[in-house]
């Protein structure tokens, strides 16, 4: 790896640090009352998309795929009708920030077996909320333009 | 128009991928290239300045490439501009809402560097046509 991209890249993951650490405070802020702070967790959302968008731009797909999940779920909390649900969901979303950071950090690495089991768990409580929101590739995309005209 | 020559503003909130598309764009040829963090920095080089073609992130604090959109699509002077959602929003109906509002095209991140090409080209052919 050159210098020049080895910098850029240092460049992007301390960028993403920065965000996942303003993810994690708002975390903290919703922890402290469920239900009345329920509605940060669309900006949770955000930060997960931001996460999502510079990972994959850099190739770190686990990042990207964890960061996904996170924001899915976070939709799913914001729009919670309880207490409990709303709990579940920011329980998941301690495990996403918490794997995001280490896998930043460590984005040289090759991803374990743990970041496996917790995507399997966030993927399975996603499905429990009803699942992801409907999604479209580039080529969904294209023939959206090409029937509007 | 020849594709170089057209003046770009790339409007991105995260300072690393603001720095990727501006370098990208200047590896493609392109040399007339502005960027901005906001909507409102956005907003003071378009007061002063018509550019051929807008290359925008969806979210933005504060604001949104979307509002930015709208509000292009009211003003006449804005007519020849071209502007390219570029986000890693992809859901159905954000999408739907973003061609609703008149954008050029919508491209989903990761990007690479042919297809940023060929979609400004296009986008900006589009426009010139009109």
């Amino acid at each position: 790896m050159t210098q020049d991209r080895h910098a850029k890249i240092q460049d992007f993951v301390n960028e993403l640090s920065g965000f996942a650490k303003t993810a994690e405070s708002t975390l903290a802020e919703v922890e402290k009352d469920l239900e009345a702070n329920r509605p940060m967790l669309q900006g949770f959302a955000g930060m997960m998309l931001t996460i999502r968008g510079t990972a994959q731009q850099l190739g770190f797909g686990d990042v990207a795929h964890i960061a996904s999940l996170g924001e899915e779920i976070a939709i799913k909390g914001a729009g919670a009708e309880s207490r409990p649900q709303v709990r579940k969901c920011v329980g998941s979303l301690w495990d996403v920030i918490t794997s995001v950071k280490y896998l930043i950090e460590h984005h040289d690495r090759e991803t374990g077996e743990e970041q496996q089991i917790l995507i399997h768990r966030l993927e399975y409580t996603l499905k429990a909320f009803g699942g992801s929101r409907d999604k479209v590739g580039q080529d969904d995309i294209e023939k959206l333009l090409k029937e509007r005209g | 128009m020849a594709v170089p020559n057209s003046s770009i503003l790339v409007i991105e909130d995260v300072q690393a991928m603001r720095f990727h598309l501006k370098q990208m764009l200047q590896e493609l040829g392109f040399t007339r290239i502005q960027t901005a963090s906001s909507v409102e920095e956005a907003q003071l080089i378009l007061m002063v300045e018509v550019v051929d073609l807008i290359l925008c992130d969806w979210y933005l604090s504060p604001g949104s490439g979307l509002d930015l959109l709208k509000e292009l699509r009211t003003k006449r002077e804005n007519d020849g501009t071209a502007f390219v959602m570029l986000t890693a929003e992809n859901t159905k109906e954000k999408v739907i809402e973003a061609l609703k509002a008149g954008v050029d095209d919508y491209l989903v991140k990761p990007i690479a560097a042919a297809t940023l090409i060929a979609k400004m080209t296009g986008a900006l052919a589009k426009r010139s046509h009109r």
